[in-house]
């Protein structure tokens, strides 16, 4: 089977907590058995760099604070890529190093963490996925635009949905999510409440959730 | 640096009519020192792409772990 993955497989695979989505993601990808993994282009040259370009610049606000406490956080031009939950993250992280005992071990292990996430994405995506589809440009726009609709205007998850089903109408294919709220067979059907995006893609993937690997 | 700083510092000391041979000596040591250093990055570039950074692990403890579960959280939203 075609597998299409959702951003958050990637993510939750590269990392090393225990959590149990992360184990169900190392079990899904390792046990490949003739299965293939795609990841659509949107996600690979445009959404994941972008969350990895985010998290380096958290990094970064991160020790420019810790080197220097006068630091005012995010007064950097590139942190303007941040979003408003990206500053509370890099609050919360700072709030962390000052409560923790070893501050030195707690500055290392930030860094480690956030540059071997980056490698091990970027080592994921050139191992583990067999094709990335769809080009960006070629995402249909009538169709995007259902989706967002019904997705309360998340145009990352409408362009990554839209790619799969104008895939799986190419040759069929499985989502593959950890998203349970947003990616929902009852989405895909809006598509066939449009009569002529039903007629252009008749065939709808299913949507199978991490969690209940 | 240092090529740049030692050209920089003897230009005043070369006569006129041999400038152009010193513009030629100096512009043949930075096509070389540039030369040495795309070889070295191409060489760090390859080393880097034949590790399996799976292989290494991520810190362990309870710092690490609230360090990854902050990184995860919002997931969804992406």
């Amino acid at each position: 089977m075609r597998y299409f993955l959702d951003m958050n497989v990637p993510i939750y695979f590269c990392m090393q907590i225990g959590n149990p989505l992360e184990d169900k993601a190392k079990l899904f990808i390792k046990n490949k058995d003739g299965d293939s993994y795609l990841l659509c282009d949107y996600i690979v040259s445009r959404n994941l760099p972008k969350w990895l370009n985010r998290q380096q610049v958290i990094l970064f606000e991160f020790n420019q604070k810790v080197k220097n406490k006068s630091y005012s956080l995010f007064s950097n031009e590139q942190s303007k890529i941040l979003f408003p939950k990206d500053k509370i993250s890099t609050e919360r992280l700072i709030l962390n190093y000052e409560k923790s005992k070893d501050k030195i071990k707690f500055i290392e292990t930030v860094n480690e963490i956030f540059n071997l996430l980056q490698a091990r994405i970027n080592y994921f995506i050139r191992v583990y996925i067999n094709e990335v589809v769809i080009p960006e440009s070629e995402i249909d726009f009538n169709l995007k635009s259902c989706l967002f609709t019904w997705l309360n205007s998340n145009d990352s998850d409408a362009k990554t949905i839209a790619s799969a089903v104008q895939e799986h109408n190419k040759k069929e294919l499985n989502i593959m999510t950890a998203d349970k709220k947003d990616w929902k067979k009852e989405l895909l059907e809006e598509i066939h409440n449009d009569v002529l995006l039903k007629k252009k893609y008749p065939k709808l993937p299913k949507i199978n959730y991490l969690q209940d690997l | 640096m240092t090529t740049f700083t030692s050209f920089k510092d003897a230009e005043e000391f070369i006569e006129k009519d041999k400038k152009q041979l010193f513009e030629q000596i100096r512009e043949l040591n930075y096509n070389f020192k540039e030369m040495n250093y795309k070889v070295y990055i191409e060489e760090i570039e390859s080393l880097a792409q034949s590790i399996n950074p799976f292989e290494i692990n991520l810190p362990e403890g309870n710092s690490s772990k609230e360090i990854q579960e902050l990184i995860i959280e919002g997931l969804e939203n992406e």
